[in-house]
């Protein structure tokens, strides 16, 4: 992924995507660095596929039609193989391209209009339909509904969705956001929650506004607390805003246009405040929140709040911690967005060895990617569930007793398929494993 | 493409695997190279049956089929450009068998070639082919365009370590050729398929040799100011007779194409770059490395930066296996060439290639495996410029026509496809065209097999062949040209041999052609005994490419003495040096046990001149050590004894005499103990040029050095030799010493050097069954499995009451016997019926003399029949040697 592309106002049609496509020498190095391709063997399900396929569409050999557009609609955003091309193609970049001049010509489907058009705009109503969502679920009620196929009438995603998570949990992150200490402040740019430390710190540590994902919020509210306990541990002072869904799940579904809104959205929601840093336990929410300048053809405000975006593995292994202790063995999975996407492999890793004291055994291929790939564990279940088990294989081979990774979406993925291969092998952030190790001491 | 053939392969391989959108066929369009065509279907095969099941619907239907792996080619080998099926093996990619045992891996042609490494890795192997594209690159596609890559300088390339191969014919039977044997019986088929780009027939199942890791791995980047004193460097290191791992060349444009994707540790103020890597023994790493620096030293080397560890060692070869795809931060295509030619002719060549882009205005940066003289100069262009695209191919044609000035070859690793089959009526003459058509008619009548590749479209008949005969008959013309030596016909040229030939071709004389006759059985009845012994030409040593071309007919002994003027040496070994010839040895693939250390015959052979009986001379290769132009035909001459025509003149590769040679011989009386020992030392990454077993009752009975003669009080014994680096070798023997007081061997002892010379003398004396007295068999098989159908065969010989002598070679997996004295014939015949018991019953092949009936129903023969047909359409020379099972 270079970062000097320009990712706004591109079209098929390109000069950008003109240059990307003749640095493309067919030279094939990229195959088995892509999941799907490592699934099928199948050239067409291939970066450089995928590559020829576009050329050809730019060329007007080939029509953009519901067949063509699927090899686009499978890929998984990994970037693995712009990390191996010596040109840098970035593949991600035009296979979004495709995906949103498909969009153009094909009305996406209602229910993932409605998603990423309205509910990721309107916070509220996205909780009280997680909320209701949670009680269905876990009530039972759900699977009753998934059973009368009432479900796959409104919306087939949704029932891959409910289908595909265990549970969803009783109490969203921001729920708890008064246990956990925080208190409602006045700003003159609205209300918003923060917790201090309790004693002075020697050297007190950043302000850090913390950007509570989708994911993190309503599937895995755990891994987020756990990374806000250890922020405040580390002596920083922890803020917590409204604020949207960052966008990328629209971003990588080929709806660019709800992603830009949604991360303008977020610029203003965000920027009103003063802060040193935006922290998020999600990969995926800190990799596309860094990308909203190119995103908004470099708007100042967007720039700058780009710039102070840090993940939290990122900030937390340059902040001051006690050393924990753990008897665990962990193995580590790179989440795409961060490992690949922000450069990030060695702070976690550190986190978990050098700080929470874990034995850490590396798995095979840790930084290929588990098949989540932003929604496409519900939009492309077939492909994500198959390039999993890959994943789940190199886990179970390591015989560790935690898998730690730094995504919520990587989580949630896993764990579902851990779960269902019968394994007791617990899935958790690296946020949990330094919160437990530092509890314990 | 009919409606009812696409049905008829979705029935075969399930809708999922057949693949007919246009999308789809889009994507099989392409390979790295320039060439484009998208086939009409793709079928995804997952097994050998459903080959043969799709080999043969097309060939029913008369529909081309294009194999293909991974698709990463450079001379358009995998793109269908007459359409029909391409057929990707890329889901047949299981590692059916890691034989460790018998270091050698069973696989499917689709598996990657770096999942093979790394699936060794921990066990202490590895596969020496390396191509740049081995992270993606299938082995099928590897063997389809045999492969190379930068450590192949000291390994050999695909060819070289593939023992194995099941084939899918276009009518789709399947032939097994080899086994896990690296002793062949009869010609070699498989050097025939790999490298032919599926036009032959299709792979699905390789059989391949595998090694055991180097002890040490020292990188170093020698940094030069330009690209003359890099190219002469390696010039002077490789006619020093010093063979690194790898010996790469890149000049300034690509290392700063590389630097501009990633940090790969390459210099910005050089001029060009030798990447050295030195493997081996720790004993004598530095000693080559020493040497190496001088030579950089001598020709003005800037610096030396070193490899410290791994990691860097890895940025490094990173940086050079992605140099073909980093140019495009130069432009954004590139045209990456492929040429050999004799490695002094390297500088000359690199800075005339420099001139080829200035004339044509393009950037061009050199890529060159100067070790082996295969360069790639990459022709960097925008492939949106019709014009551009037109000089970088008027460029390519240049460096080609350079290259075969210099007497080099049109490609050294990546094939001929469909891009340089223009060139091959400028490489080939007419007759070995003629052939070559011949043979891919004979397998492929219908022209299926990925067509448009290779061979050039046939321009109209091939005009036959006029020979220029002697006058007179063959009975009255022979005796008055005087050329009758102890009744054997000895032609004193080439011209006058090939006449013979003709003359008894057309009189329906059969012919025995022979060399110095040490393996010569007295020709039957109404055969003539033709001789090369005439063709004791030497034409040229080219001692600095590391080469001899000698006439078929020079005795061993001469070669070595002639050599050895230049402190060099060929690695064939024979019991009668004076009168065995280097033709003889090549044609019957007898070159004693050196193999191991140095190669065999078909790896050390790079050029082949044969007399046909057609009347036509016919050459094969030259002195060029990477070749892949064309079928490679001269490997059908390697081992089967004349069968498909004289050798006149023989192309070898030479090396340094070693500073050092040492034989240590072990003994025991148990045989699984000297098995374990010599599994043991073949495991270990030593320096051991050749291993042989024997009974010490003959070693003894055949010696006369005092070391030897008491021998006879064990049963068994082993020989090892090694030589080198006399580091290299004191570090061998000491561990193999080790190695066998922990296996348990009675006694083991360093011969002095005539002991020695009269050892190795004797083991190669002993090559089984050896016309005209003796009744002998050879059994090829797994080579773990030797020492024990020694045993069982010693065994079986004295309870049918007979005297063996008997070699057995546990590096090769090859029993070589020969039945001493009278015999009945009813103690042959069990002899011989228990003989063919004792071989495995897969992967094992049993040749032999006096013994059993030749089997006439293997395909194998079969096939080797019917090519003897295009090659000797009379029928007089020799029939092709058979095996018995």
């Amino acid at each position: 992924m270079s970062d000097d592309t320009h990712v706004a106002d591109q079209g098929m049609a390109s000069a950008f995507v003109g240059e990307e496509l003749v640095r493309c020498n067919r030279c094939g190095l990229c195959l088995m660095a892509c999941p799907t391709y490592r699934l099928s063997a199948v050239e067409t399900d291939s970066a450089r596929g995928r590559i020829a396929l576009l050329e050809a569409m730019r060329e007007g050999q080939l029509p953009l039609n519901a067949e063509t557009a699927n090899p686009f609609l499978e890929c998984l955003a990994c970037g693995a193989c712009t990390e191996t091309c010596l040109t840098s193609v970035d593949v991600n970049e035009l296979v979004a391209l495709v995906r949103e001049e498909w969009y153009r010509i094909k009305v996406p489907p209602l229910d993932e209009q409605f998603v990423f058009n309205k509910l990721l705009a309107r916070p509220r109503t996205l909780a009280f339909i997680m909320r209701a969502l949670s009680s269905a679920k876990r009530s039972g009620l759900a699977e009753i509904a998934r059973r009368l196929r009432l479900v796959r009438l409104v919306s087939p995603r949704l029932d891959t969705a409910l289908g595909w998570v265990d549970t969803i949990p009783a109490y969203f992150l921001r729920d708890r956001l008064k246990r956990l200490g925080f208190r409602k402040r006045r700003h003159p740019a609205g209300k918003y929650w923060l917790r201090t430390f309790e004693v002075e710190p020697i050297a007190p540590g950043p302000q850090v506004l913390y950007f509570v994902g989708c994911a993190s919020n309503f599937s895995q509210p755990d891994a987020a607390e756990a990374a806000i306990k250890v922020l405040i541990r580390a002596g920083c002072e922890v803020m917590i805003v409204s604020h949207y869904c960052c966008g990328f799940p629209a971003y990588v579904a080929g709806q660019r246009e709800a992603a830009r809104r949604l991360a303008a959205l977020n610029v203003l929601a965000l920027s009103r405040y003063s802060f040193d840093f935006v922290v998020s336990e999600s990969a995926e929410c800190s990799h596309f929140l860094k990308r909203y300048g190119e995103l908004l053809d470099g708007n100042e405000e967007a720039e700058r709040l780009a710039g102070t975006v840090r993940d939290f593995t990122e900030l937390v292994a340059e902040l001051r911690l006690p050393k924990g202790q753990t008897e665990e063995r962990v193995t580590y999975h790179d989440p795409c967005h961060l490992g690949r996407g922000q450069g990030i492999r060695e702070e976690p890793r550190h986190l978990l060895t050098e700080v929470a004291g874990a034995e850490l055994v590396e798995m095979r291929e840790a930084n290929s990617c588990c098949g989540a790939g932003g929604f496409q564990s519900i939009t492309q279940p077939a492909i994500s569930q198959a390039v999993l088990q890959r994943k789940l294989e190199a886990i179970q081979e390591t015989d560790a007793d935690i898998v730690a990774t730094a995504c919520p979406l990587c989580m949630t993925q896993i764990a579902q398929g851990l779960r269902r291969a019968g394994s007791s092998i617990a899935v958790k952030h690296v946020a949990q494993v330094l919160a437990d190790a530092l509890e314990e001491d | 493409m009919t409606q009812a053939l696409v049905k008829e392969l979705r029935r075969i391989l399930g809708d999922a695997n057949v693949l007919d959108r246009q999308h789809d066929l889009l994507t099989y369009a392409y390979d790295a190279a320039l060439t484009r065509h998208a086939p009409e279907l793709v079928a995804l095969p997952a097994t050998t049956a459903e080959v043969q099941e799709v080999c043969a619907l097309c060939m029913d239907a008369s529909v081309p089929l294009t194999a293909r792996g991974a698709a990463t080619s450079l001379s358009g080998g995998p793109v269908p450009v007459r359409g029909g099926v391409a057929l990707a093996l890329t889901r047949m990619d299981e590692i059916l068998e890691l034989d460790l045992e018998n270091r050698c891996a069973v696989v499917q042609p689709g598996v990657v070639n770096t999942d093979l490494q790394q699936a060794l890795e921990p066990h202490g192997y590895f596969y020496a082919p390396d191509p740049a594209s081995q992270t993606v690159s299938t082995l099928g596609g590897n063997v389809g365009m045999n492969a190379g890559g930068p450590h192949c300088l000291k390994y050999g390339v695909t060819v070289n370590q593939v023992l194995g191969l099941r084939v899918v014919m276009a009518d789709g039977q399947v032939l097994d050729i080899g086994g896990k044997s690296l002793r062949w019986q009869g010609a070699d088929f498989a050097g025939l398929v790999v490298g032919s780009e599926g036009t032959l027939g299709i792979v699905t199942e390789i059989v391949l040799r595998i090694l055991p890791l180097r002890e040490s791995l020292t990188t170093v980047l020698a940094v030069f100011e330009g690209v003359e004193q890099a190219s002469q460097a390696a010039s002077e290191i490789i006619a020093a007779g010093i063979i690194p791992a790898a010996l790469e060349l890149m000049d300034r444009p690509l290392l700063e194409a590389v630097q501009k994707s990633f940090d790969a540790g390459y210099p910005q103020d050089a001029g060009a770059v030798l990447i050295i890597e030195v493997d081996g023994l720790e004993a004598s790493a530095h000693r080559e490395l020493d040497e190496i620096q001088n030579l950089c030293r001598m020709n003005e080397v800037m610096r030396f930066d070193w490899a410290r560890d791994e990691e860097m060692r890895e940025l490094l070869w990173r940086g050079r296996k992605g140099t073909t795809g980093a140019v495009a931060h130069i432009a954004p295509s590139k045209l990456c060439s492929d040429i050999t030619v004799p490695r002094h002719a390297v500088p000359l060549v690199v800075n005339e290639i420099i001139r080829i882009g200035e004339r044509n205005s393009l950037p061009v940066g050199s890529l060159v495996h100067a070790g082996d003289g295969n360069l790639h100069p990459q022709l960097m262009f925008d492939p949106r410029s019709r014009e551009q695209v037109k000089r970088a191919l008027t460029a390519d044609d240049e460096i080609i026509q350079l290259a075969m000035d210099v007497g080099g070859v049109l490609s050294g690793e990546h094939g001929i496809g469909d891009q340089k089959r223009k060139w091959m009526t400028r490489m080939f003459g007419p007759a070995e065209l003629r052939l070559m058509y011949q043979l891919k008619e004979l397998l492929d009548p219908l022209g299926i097999l990925n067509p448009g590749k290779v061979l050039p479209d046939e321009a109209g008949e091939h005009e036959p062949h006029e020979p220029n005969l002697p006058s007179g008959d063959f009975k009255t013309a022979a005796p008055e040209l005087a050329w009758y030596i102890e009744g054997v016909l000895t032609p004193p040229h080439e011209a006058e041999l090939v006449g013979l030939l003709a003359l008894a071709a057309r009189e329906g004389v059969h012919v025995a052609p022979r060399g110095g006759g040490t393996a010569s059985a007295v020709p039957s009845e109404g055969v003539v005994a033709v001789s090369t012994r005439g063709l004791a030409h030497l034409a040229e040593h080219d001692h600095l490419n590391l080469t001899v071309t000698v006439g078929a007919g020079m005795p061993l002994a001469e070669l070595q003495s002639i050599v050895a003027g230049e402190g060099q040496m060929v690695a064939l070994l024979a019991a009668e040096p004076e009168e065995a010839t280097v033709g003889g040895i090549v044609a019957s693939d007898d070159q004693g046990p050196r193999g191991l250390g140095y190669g065999r015959c078909r790896d050390l052979v790079t050029g082949l001149t044969v007399a046909l009986s057609t009347g036509e001379v016919v050459t094969f290769g030259g002195k060029c050590v990477k070749d892949v132009a064309g079928y490679d035909l001269k490997k059908l001459f390697i081992g089967s004894r004349g069968a498909f025509g004289v050798i006149t003149e023989v192309t070898l590769r030479t090396l340094p005499l070693p500073e050092e040679r040492q034989s240590l011989l072990l003994v025991s009386d148990d045989p699984t103990v000297i098995a374990s020992a010599a599994a043991n030392i073949l495991a270990a990454p030593l320096r051991v040029t050749a291993i042989e077993a024997s009974s010490g009752a003959v070693l003894s009975e055949m010696c006369q050095s005092p070391e030897l003669m008491d021998l006879g009080s064990h049963a068994w014994a082993l020989a090892v030799e090694s030589a080198g680096i006399r580091e290299d070798v004191e570090e061998t023997a000491r561990r193999v010493e080790g190695i066998a007081h922990d296996a348990g061997v009675s006694e083991a002892q360093t011969l002095i050097a005539d002991a020695a010379d009269e050892l190795w003398s004797a083991l190669a004396f002993l090559r089984g069954g050896v016309p005209p007295e003796v009744i002998g068999a050879t059994l090829a098989l797994p080579p773990a499995d030797a020492l024990d159908a020694a045993a069982r065969a010693t065994d079986l010989a004295a309870e049918c009451g007979l005297t063996i002598l008997l070699r057995a070679s546990p590096a090769f997996g090859e029993v070589r016997l020969a039945v001493e004295a009278e015999a009945s014939d009813e103690q042959l015949a069990a002899f011989g019926a228990g003989l063919r018991d004792l071989a495995p019953d897969s992967n094992g092949s049993l040749r032999t003399v006096g013994l059993l009936p030749d089997d006439e129903e293997g395909p194998l023969l079969r096939l080797a029949r019917q090519i003897k047909g295009i090659f000797d359409p009379a029928g007089v020379l020799p029939p092709v040697p058979g095996v018995a099972m």
